[in-house]
């Protein structure tokens, strides 16, 4: 049976695609995003799939594969395939059979069932059987406090996910803690999925969000729900203290209760914003064969505090010492923030096994539709390089060829003409090689910030572009994250991290923040023609073209 | 009335009304079938004796009762019963070629309501004669009925009276006087369970133990056990070489209760006896399964997959093809290395290999000579045939049909265009089965094979049902994956209803990320081209292919150009070209500007330097020359040739005879991708061994047509034909045997002159016989 008017079509490869211009794709695209994750939101077809931890999710949340069948069979365009309904009966019913339970006799955990053939299958398994202590009964083995997140993801691995009914530390308490902010519809109800009404299986898990969306105050608002001490991790000090400037801003927290815990801080407070660096700070008289704490004795500030919560910043780059450390205290509540997850050494699985799975999504062109971020146009400008480059470019050992060609001189030229079609507006010229930056400072004048600029300078300079005393401001990849510059409209990236994807949409969001004008947002990248340089934008354009930026492509003579 | 089996065949079918007909040809498939024209049955035969085509006019009564009742024949319907019906039949045989309901009943292990419906299924198929009896085998089935073991009725002739009588005497039975009733008392005694185990008990212990292995290993095929096996290292009837392990073997060949075949040093348990010991030829009756249907992805499939892994194959092997083997086939390497690229397993693309032959789309090109004389070789190469611009012609229903049908009337065997039998019964058993299951749903392959294996236990092993499942998944019949049934658009096909190739929503996406989704029904060729641009990403329903710059270029350097590229992906796509895309395509055509590779389709040779500046000047010719005495061309060389003979000049074929010019196909020439030098709007002439007709719907034409000729057949002008054909045959018959008396009258007067040494004129005619032996002397 077809109905051309449906929107859903459902692939046998556990796929579901979403047509936009279907009247229904609204309705449609709301259940769906109950079970299925959203992978890309092109222009036109949306691609959502379904992943045995969405489904396990959705199980959690109280949904059942009926209502997922209804779903999918009320919406699609072409009969369902049967594998994919028999993928949604099976996972779903997979969900609950082995739980994780408080052990009451040893104050420990236990995992049990009420099938005895498959708790026996999992006390046999090589990775899921070591990490289960004594067999407390017929069905019921005793697992350590600090097994609880290997066993749980040796378990996901297997295709078992538990029920962890074990609970969470409540932490110490962070009492009076009130919003004093609003909270936009979508952080709003990004923060709820999250917390669950304070179920256990809340209280973990992703959020994502464009940049400029606020994921901060999700953040917040995920602190003031569970009402307990909170640890933030995020990318820089500057971020860090953006963190901390909000909190303070935006909550009825004051500066006391607040702290920065950094290369240069060491507060621990009742709400505490640390950096990655400064948790992965390795002792270097330490070797690889001591203890984890050792190595990075800053890692204790997981465990020194009774901490309620961690938030997690930018969670796609959650550094592999972190990754090990949060498997330790799955009974904190934690909460991971991002705007691209997607990690270019490909460990997503991790995220999702150690911080929880994908809450909450949206499609990036949905939240621009309502004013929520700004609407951003997306230029390629291609350079031709001159024939000195060209040779240069044409000897060059393959490996330091995108350094000639990213750092073309002809690129500056491209720049002089869109900072001149850019006056007036507030541009951030992004870049990969010091020279490079130096050398665009230089010819505008502008300060430059990049890793060996000091904090206090970058904040100084930060402050003075977005008071607007700076129109232009140069920055190296340090700002690629956090940084906070609500009113840069316009940003020319002239060079990059090769290929990276997420670098490209983390740039194009310091210029998405919504401006008090309701301006138009504009993002450059500026390429040199047949070289490596246009290979790797490509591919960089690739979460965005997903996202459904759709880039045009000019030739800088035409500027 | 000692009838012959196709006499006794045709009595039959002229007493069967249209509803034994229709019976007798459902129950048999390839019966139906075979009376198709170009049917599996019509290419049998060989070479120039292949039997022609029938016309409507032959497909009469006689045409079936002879394919009936050959021995192939019968086999094959013996190969179309299922296990009970089987099991009933031999067990007819067994007892001399009827058995009686009461006697069934009482001895064989099926309930009454299973016997009833083996018989039916004899009956219907003609294996047995409802008037002479419940279960009577019709003639001719006897010897194609194999026994389950080796029985004294199959080896009649090598036991002696006397050895039947000495086998009595060792069981205590008195031998009566004749042959025949000898055999028929050692065979009851051995069947007997009390003299058979008396017998056992006079055995001494080692020949004792000796027959429980041969009882244990007799249940296992092939049923005889090495002597080897029972210790034995040699056995001989001569009783001069012994061992104890020979002493005991020999008292139990001697008690006639295991048969000893010297030549191949193996022994058996005559059947008899283990008749005797397990009680019965079938202590076990099948029962029939009864399995659960379950929905399968009706989506699947289709002709998408198996057409577009026949292009692949084609475009892979006309950029680099295999070479011919010496023995005249393709290498084994070959096939496998072209697997990957089909995107098939390495059985499939055999498939894809075996069909791509059989449509004649490949075919043997000679590409040069090695050696002189003798030892001239010529270099041979497999490539796309002269039928591939036709088939590319095609649209894609009328390709996936041809090709389904080809599978189902294959596969050949030999060179002369013989089929495969067991393999087509095989292939149409299995079609049959899933056709009848209910739309849209399908059996777990475990189910599948064990349905498939107890209706059709002969002509489908396990193995053989699961290749042929495998076939059908590439085919498209059945989803490449998940329960075994077939599909929306395989039904469709079989009913005469195949898929146009456009769908409602035919069509594709092109979005900004580059990806391409193609939802099902586009049409293969279309498939074809995005797939030498894009990469396919996935095929779960909507195909999904990413345009990718590396592929781009490369079809870019194989003739595709950058605007009729954007033309073909905006033509289809139901939304605006994105920019990106259009740029994509457009650096992707810049990059290999630099320096390009191509290949001239002839080349056009001359001394006299003149008559080639004559012949560059033309313009239709596209010649540019390369040296002072050659210039080459794009065309082929026929075209080249016709463009210049437009203008007055004249050329040779052949370099050899000193022409005044020469023209030679350049080789290894090969159209560019997804061209075909065939004009599009040629008019398309079907080569002989394709069909686009239906499977089930020609089908049903022959049974429609065999039923009206059967029920005609018995009408006064119908008879009256058939009467003057055979006396026509007859004048025939006639005047060849005149021809032959004459003949040998001449050679009796010959001699007579030559014995009384009297002149006598000879001479050499060119036809003496009209008959086998023409042009003989």
């Amino acid at each position: 049976v077809v109905d051309p008017a449906n929107p859903l079509i459902v692939q046998s490869d556990l796929t579901v695609l979403l047509e936009v211009a279907s009247a229904h794709a609204g309705k449609a695209r709301e259940r769906l995003a109950r079970f299925a994750e959203l992978e890309k939101a092109p222009e036109h077809i949306h691609t959502y799939r379904l992943t045995p931890l969405s489904l396990w999710n959705a199980a959690v949340s109280g949904l059942d594969a009926g209502e997922v069948a209804m779903t999918l069979s009320g919406f699609a365009k072409y009969p369902v395939p049967p594998n994919v309904l028999t993928e949604v009966h099976d996972q779903m019913g997979r969900y609950g059979r082995i739980r994780l339970v408080r052990d009451f006799d040893s104050g420990g955990l236990a995992i049990t069932s009420e099938e005895a053939a498959l708790i026996e299958e999992v006390s046999r398994d090589k990775a899921a059987g070591t990490l289960l202590g004594e067999r407390l009964d017929g069905n019921r083995f005793a697992v350590r406090l600090g097994d609880r997140g290997p066993l749980k993801q040796a378990l996901l691995r297997l295709g078992w996910p538990v029920a962890d009914e074990a609970g969470y530390d409540e932490g110490s308490p962070l009492d009076g803690v009130e919003l004093t902010a609003e909270l936009r519809s979508y952080q709003a109800e990004a923060a709820s999925t999250w917390w669950a009404q304070g179920e256990a299986f809340g209280g973990n898990g992703v959020v994502v969000l464009p940049c400029g969306a606020g994921k901060t105050l999700v953040g917040m608002a995920a602190m003031v729900a569970s009402g307990s001490h909170t640890l933030i991790v995020c990318t820089s000090i500057s971020a860090a203290r953006q963190w901390v400037r909000e909190i303070l801003h935006k909550t009825t927290l004051n500066a006391d209760q607040v702290g920065e815990y950094s290369g240069e801080r060491k507060e621990i407070r009742p709400v505490t914003v640390a950096t990655y660096q400064i948790l992965t700070w390795a002792d270097p008289g330490a070797s690889d064969d001591h203890d984890l704490g050792v190595r990075f004795p800053h890692l204790g500030l997981f465990d020194q505090h009774e901490w309620g919560l961690i938030v997690y910043d930018e969670v796609h780059l959650l550094p592999a010492p972190v990754f090990r450390a949060t498997a330790r205290i799955q009974s904190v509540r934690r909460l991971g923030l991002t705007a691209t997850l997607v990690r270019e050494d490909g460990r997503e699985g991790d995220v999702f096994s150690l911080i929880g799975p994908k809450r909450y999504d949206t499609p990036w062109k949905e939240l621009e539709a309502l004013g929520w971020i700004a609407p951003a146009t997306c230029t390629e400008v291609r350079v031709e390089l001159s024939d000195e480059e060209r040779m240069a470019y044409a000897i060059t050992d393959p490996t330091a060829r995108y350094r000639v060609a990213a750092t073309s001189k002809a690129k500056l030229d491209a720049l002089d003409r869109l900072i001149e079609r850019h006056r007036g507006d507030r541009v951030l010229v992004i870049g990969q090689f010091l020279d490079q930056l130096k050398a665009v400072g230089k010819r505008y004048a502008a300060p430059v910030v990049t890793g060996q600029t000091s904090t206090k300078v970058r904040e100084e300079r930060f402050e003075a572009f977005r008071s607007g005393e700076l129109p232009l401001l140069v920055v190296s990849k340090v700002a690629n994250f956090s940084i906070d510059l609500p009113e840069a409209n316009v940003a020319i990236q002239l060079s990059g991290t090769f290929g990276s994807r997420q670098e490209e949409a983390q740039r194009l969001g310091r210029v998405l923040r919504p401006k008090s004008d309701s301006g138009q947002a504009t993002f450059y990248t500026v390429v040199a023609r047949d070289t490596v340089d246009q290979q790797f934008a490509l591919n960089r354009q690739r979460f965005l073209a997903e996202q459904g930026y759709g880039y045009r492509i000019v030739d800088a003579d035409a500027l | 009335v000692d009838l012959s089996p196709r006499q006794e065949r045709l009595g039959a079918l002229l007493g069967f009304d249209a509803g034994a007909i229709d019976a007798l040809l459902t129950g048999h498939p390839l019966l139906a079938a075979a009376l198709l024209p170009g049917g599996p049955f019509a290419r049998m035969g060989h070479g120039a004796y292949r039997k022609p085509t029938l016309d409507d006019a032959e497909r009469t009564v006689d045409e079936v009762a002879r394919l009936i009742s050959t021995r192939a024949g019968m086999a094959l319907t013996i190969a179309t019963l299922d296990q009970s019906a089987y099991q009933l039949a031999i067990e007819a045989r067994w007892r001399g070629g009827t058995i009686e309901r009461s006697q069934a009943v009482a001895e064989l292990a099926a309930t009454p309501e299973q016997l009833e419906e083996a018989a039916a299924q004899l009956a219907r198929l003609l294996v047995t004669d409802p008037a002479r009896g419940w279960v009577v085998l019709r003639p001719g089935f006897d010897e194609v009925l194999p026994l389950p073991g080796v029985s004294m009725l199959d080896r009649v002739k090598a036991l002696s009276s006397d050895r039947l009588a000495t086998g009595l005497r060792s069981l205590r039975v008195d031998p009566p006087r004749t042959k025949p009733e000898r055999l028929d008392a050692l065979r009851a005694a051995l069947m007997d369970k009390a003299t058979l185990e008396a017998a056992i008990d006079g055995l001494d212990p080692p020949a004792r133990q000796m027959l429980d292995v041969l009882v244990a290993r007799a249940a296992e095929p092939p049923g005889t056990v090495p002597v080897a096996d029972l210790g034995v290292p040699y056995y001989s009837s001569y009783r001069s070489f012994r061992t104890p392990a020979t002493d005991a073997l020999r008292q139990l060949a001697d008690g006639m209760l295991v048969c000893i075949d010297e030549y191949e040093q193996t022994a058996a348990l005559w059947l008899e006896v283990l008749v005797g010991v397990q009680g019965a030829l079938h202590p076990s009756w099948p029962q029939q399964p009864q399995p659960v249907t379950v929905p399968i992805d009706r989506l699947a499939g289709g002709p998408t997959r198996p057409l577009l892994a026949l292009e692949a194959l084609l475009e892979a092997w006309a950029a680099a093809a295999p070479a011919v083997l010496k023995t005249g086939g393709i290498p084994v390497r070959a096939v496998r290395a072209v697997a990957k690229p089909l995107g098939v397993s390495e059985a499939a693309a055999v498939t894809v290999v075996q069909l791509a032959l059989e449509l004649d789309l490949l075919a043997r090109h000679t590409v040069g000579v090695s050696g002189r004389g003798r030892n001239r070789v010529e270099d041979q190469v497999w490539r796309p045939g002269p039928h591939r611009a036709v088939w590319s012609s095609l649209a894609t229903a009328d390709r996936w049909t041809a090709l389904v049908q080809t599978w189902l009337d294959g596969p050949e065997t030999g060179s002369y265009g013989q089929v495969d039998l067991a393999e087509c019964a095989a292939r149409h058993l299995v079609i049959d089965a899933l056709v009848a299951q209910p739309e849209g749903t399908g059996l777990a392959l475990a189910d599948a094979l064990e349905l498939l294996t107890v209706r059709h236990h002969i002509a489908l092993s396990a193995t053989t049902a699961a290749r042929v499942i495998d076939e059908l998944r590439v085919l498209g019949l059945v989803p490449p994956e998940g329960p075994v049934g077939l599909t929306d658009a395989a039904r469709r096909l079989l009913a005469g209803d195949a898929p146009s190739g456009a769908g409602p929503a035919a069509g594709w996406v092109v979005q900004p990320d580059h990806t391409v989704m193609v939802e099902p029904g586009a049409e293969v060729d279309a498939l074809a081209r995005l797939g030498r641009v894009a990469v396919l990403e996935s095929d779960a329903g909507v195909r999904i292919y990413r345009l990718d710059p590396a592929r781009l270029a490369a079809a870019m350097a194989g003739g595709e150009d950058a605007d009729g590229l954007l033309a073909f992906l905006a033509a289809g796509s139901r939304v605006p070209l994105p920019e990106v895309v259009e740029h994509l395509v457009r650096d992707a055509a810049r990059r290999p500007a630099a320096a390009t590779i191509g290949t001239a389709g002839s080349y056009l040779s001359c001394d006299d330097s003149s008559m080639l500046t004559k012949a560059v000047a033309i313009k239709a010719a596209k010649l540019t020359r390369i040296a002072p005495s050659v210039a080459v061309s794009p065309l082929s060389e026929a075209k080249l040739a016709a463009a210049l003979a437009s203008k007055g000049i004249v050329l040779t074929a052949s370099a050899s005879a000193s022409p005044r010019a020469a023209i030679t196909g350049v080789a290894g020439r090969s159209a560019p991708p997804g061209r075909s030098d065939a004009p599009a709007t040629a008019e398309v002439t079907m080569p002989p061994t394709w069909s686009t007709r239906p499977h089930l719907v020609a089908t049903a034409a022959a049974r429609i047509a065999l039923r009206d000729a059967l029920l005609s057949s018995t009408q006064p002008e119908v008879r009256a034909r058939r009467e003057a054909r055979r006396k026509a045959d007859q004048d025939v018959r006639l005047a060849r045997i005149r021809a032959e008396m004459e003949a040998r009258r001449n050679l009796v007067e010959l001699r007579a002159d030559f014995e009384g040494a009297a002149a006598a004129w000879m001479e050499q005619t060119d036809r003496l016989f009209d008959g086998d032996n023409a042009g003989g002397r």
